[in-house]
């Protein structure tokens, strides 16, 4: 069996946030997306890390974007989901979901 | 009610100690959000957070590169301080006696030098994660430095004496070592603890400062940056 590389917790929810976000996704709405849908502060620098991973696993790339005067004429720098990312969330939806069911203690949203 | 610059100091520090490829796209992310109304509190936690989250990533994907790096540095360091005390052995004056201030005062010059010619070396060979290299060996030498050198008058595990021993080999020559039992007669723990914390953090500056790895590179790209590196 070849060994697959795999998105840990973090990195799932950065490639959702991705998805969720599309062309303009950069450091600062990726952080806000995660704040918004999980409740939970986020830090910018975790967010890179975490960028930087997926890109070396080859799930995302990114291209450098126009510098703005709000960033001090510092440049954005731009995610994309790659298809490899891609089919790498599929695959760990189908793990997940397949994992979830039937167990009656995660049913009803109860703890 | 923020002011519009955000904390200089903090940018500084994220610019010269960020290891991140990306780092300039982090700070631009920063300052944009900290525009937004966040606090000087919330900027300064992020710049620390984005340093060592930064630093930790690095370790892990170039683990064996900064081992290496780490391997040469330590080297380098026995080598450095061995010859050099070796040589201030033979033309110092043997009227001085060994444990003499004198020979202290020798000793903390021939570290702090040891310090600065190694961390210049092994910034240029290991040029393309010089900052992480550097970083991961200013953490391992504080470490050694802060474990006492024997250790045994204060009964510490065996962790603290392998490290005094580590310690006495790479950072302790003719002078430091036999002053030590005057030292641990004259002084309260705290007071030791003083020195070790200070030459620690100063042996850190030194290393981080000669080295040349940590200089402004905010003229440089982030697309440059990482073609350095691979």
């Amino acid at each position: 069996m070849t060994k697959r590389e795999q998105l840990s917790n973090f990195e799932l929810m950065v490639m959702l946030a991705l998805i969720r976000i599309g062309d303009n996704a950069y450091g600062v709405p990726i952080s806000e997306e995660l704040e918004k849908r999980t409740g939970r502060d986020v830090a910018i620098g975790s967010v890179y890390a975490a960028l930087e991973r997926l890109e070396d696993k080859g799930f995302v790339t990114s291209e450098l974007g126009e510098a703005t005067p709000e960033r001090g004429g510092r440049a954005k720098r731009y995610f994309h989901v790659t298809a490899r990312g891609l089919k790498e969330v599929r695959e760990t939806q189908r793990a997940l979901v397949k994992l979830w069911h039937g167990l009656p203690e995660l049913e009803g949203g109860k703890a | 009610m923020t002011s519009q610059q955000p904390p200089k100091a903090a940018t500084w520090f994220l610019r010269h100690l960020g290891c991140s490829p990306q780092n300039e796209a982090v700070i631009g992310d920063l300052v944009e959000q900290y525009r937004r109304g966040h606090s000087r509190g919330w900027y300064w936690r992020q710049v620390l957070i984005a340093i060592v989250i930064a630093f930790l990533t690095e370790l892990r994907l170039n683990k064996l590169f900064i081992l290496c790096g780490l391997f040469v540095g330590t080297a380098l360091q026995f080598a450095l301080s061995f010859g050099m005390r070796k040589m201030m052995h033979l033309v110092s004056p043997h009227t001085i006696p060994i444990g003499h201030n004198i020979f202290l005062a020798i000793d903390i010059a021939v570290l702090f030098l040891a310090c600065a010619i190694n961390a210049r070396v092994v910034a240029q060979l290991c040029r393309r994660h010089a900052r992480p290299v550097i970083l991961a060996f200013v953490v391992l030498q504080s470490l050694i430095m802060l474990m006492p050198i024997g250790s045994v008058p204060f009964g510490v595990s065996w962790i603290f004496g392998v490290g005094g021993g580590i310690n006495a080999v790479l950072f302790s020559g003719f002078g430091i070592q036999p002053c030590w039992p005057k030292l641990y007669a004259s002084c309260a723990l705290w007071h030791f603890l003083v020195i070790a914390f200070i030459s620690a953090f100063l042996a850190a500056i030194t290393l981080i400062v000669a080295s040349g790895a940590f200089r402004d590179d905010s003229g440089i790209t982030d697309t440059q940056r990482r073609q350095v590196r691979t």
